[in-house]
């Protein structure tokens, strides 16, 4: 018998802005939300792969908006779920068969988004770039960044955690792997485009 | 830009400035277009850490979540009937059942049926739109099991993901030697760097290699080990095997 954590939205959201039980609180989407998201996409011509892809996308951008403390409630989190996971749907398959006219009907079922839900969507085509450019960084790199701004370790913790020889190897190590990064992001004209549309509003 | 601007600027990320470094910073922000082109460039460089961080750890979950419900369903098939009449038979009867599953389990648990149970399919997540990214991974998504060994053997830089790709291959291909080696080595590279990456998944799936490589007893302590660790991803779907089970494959595995 397996017991799973059970949360109210309100301490699902504290969970993932904390990251605190973090794992807990993914599964908790997975097995509360899940089977609804896949049902709509199946629902509408996606394959089983779909669903998974685009509901992973989904609590992917929850979890991000949630951290980035712009989730405001206006609606529960499953409406809020599964609107991200519709609007995500139908762009994919507005990008797939333009011309179809199966998209007019998409497009008669496709809600009115609010404004949460298209801030959590965001530009996907730059995030896409954003995870291609972080992989291409190597396994140490990224190790090494994430543990610095996602998990918010301290230089000592990280040194004994990746076996380095001191908090300025490290330091030297995280400039260096930040700086390659950033070189990526000035080399990615989606990227670009992005930083030069924002100085120049 | 100047390179004491560059360190600066990330320093300032980084909340290690004093009150009066962190005002020049502000100023220099609004007043100088290459400096806040230089800090937006870095604050989307932590973005991008921070997705990266995020889908690494939706995609352990999507997989263990996928794991989970799998087998539950490939249990569900199993139905107990109700087949008794009177006190006197069903106790007779209940002696006479338990005596032969008894005998019947004995008979029928092995190493091979463990790891039937047991196994299931890699789920890689996708990344959507990237599918040319990585040719392995894309190999690997299509079970091209022979793809995905010739273009692990080719890569120069192997990394704790494609060592887990190639080592799920093999034992797609019931190659269970290529594939414990593939394991042991993420474990070897995770205990000398201290890292866990894929370090869950080589555990669980070497356990199960072992045990089709006649090295059933360093298979069942593994086990042992992820169903006694809550916090291991694959700590359920470990649960799953009855300590009956594992039992009779160390019977059945000393000489």
């Amino acid at each position: 018998m397996n017991a799973f954590k059970l949360f109210s939205d309100s301490t699902l959201v504290e969970a993932i802005k904390n990251k605190n039980n973090l794992n807990e609180a993914v599964l908790h989407l997975y097995r509360e939300h899940a089977a609804v998201a896949r049902s709509f996409i199946m629902g509408r011509g996606g394959s089983e792969q779909d669903a998974d892809d685009i509901f992973q996308e989904t609590v992917i951008s929850f979890i991000d908006t949630v951290q980035k403390e712009k989730f405001r409630f206006e609606s529960g989190i499953r409406t809020f779920l599964i609107s991200i996971s519709k609007n995500l749907w139908l762009n994919e398959l507005r990008k797939r068969q333009r011309s179809d006219n199966r998209e007019k009907i998409f497009e008669t079922s496709r809600e009115q988004e609010d404004a949460g839900v298209s801030e959590a969507i965001g530009d996907r085509e730059l995030k896409q770039q954003l995870q291609k450019m972080l992989d291409g960084l190597g396994e140490s790199c990224r190790k090494i960044l994430i543990l610095f701004y996602y998990e918010n370790l301290p230089m000592k913790e990280i040194v004994s955690h990746l076996h380095y020889e001191n908090e300025q190897v490290v330091r030297n190590k995280k400039y260096k792997c930040l700086q390659q990064l950033t070189e990526m992001l000035k080399e990615n004209p989606v990227a670009a485009k992005q930083i030069n549309e924002l100085i120049n509003k | 830009m100047l390179q004491n601007n560059e360190f600066l600027l990330v320093d300032y990320l980084d909340n290690h400035l004093s009150q009066d470094e962190t005002t020049r910073v502000n100023t220099l922000i609004l007043h100088d277009k290459q400096v806040a082109t230089e800090w937006e460039f870095l604050k989307m460089a932590v973005d991008a850490v921070e997705l990266g961080a995020i889908r690494e750890q939706v995609m352990q979950v999507r997989q263990s979540f996928s794991n989970q419900v799998q087998p539950a369903t490939g249990f569900s098939g199993t139905v107990v009937r109700n087949m008794y009449r009177s006190g006197l038979r069903i106790a007779a009867i209940l002696i006479l059942v338990l005596g032969v599953s008894l005998v019947y389990k004995y008979s029928t648990v092995n190493n091979a049926s463990v790891f039937q149970q047991q196994f299931a399919d890699y789920s890689l997540g996708t990344t959507r739109g990237e599918h040319t990214q990585n040719v392995l991974e894309e190999s690997f998504r299509n079970k091209d099991w022979n793809g995905v060994t010739t273009l692990f053997n080719l890569e120069s830089e192997k990394t704790n993901k494609t060592y887990f790709l190639a080592g799920m291959a093999a034992m797609e291909q019931k190659n269970y030697k290529t594939a414990v080696s593939r394991f042991e080595n993420i474990l070897a590279a995770n205990a000398k760097t201290g890292d866990n990456y894929f370090q869950d998944e080589a555990q669980y799936y070497v356990a199960l290699a072992y045990l089709m490589n006649n090295q059933a007893d360093k298979g069942i302590a593994l086990l042992n080990e992820i169903r006694g660790n809550k916090d291991h991803q694959y700590y359920v779907l470990a649960r799953r095997i009855s300590s009956t089970d594992l039992k009779i494959i160390a019977l059945k595995n000393k000489k």
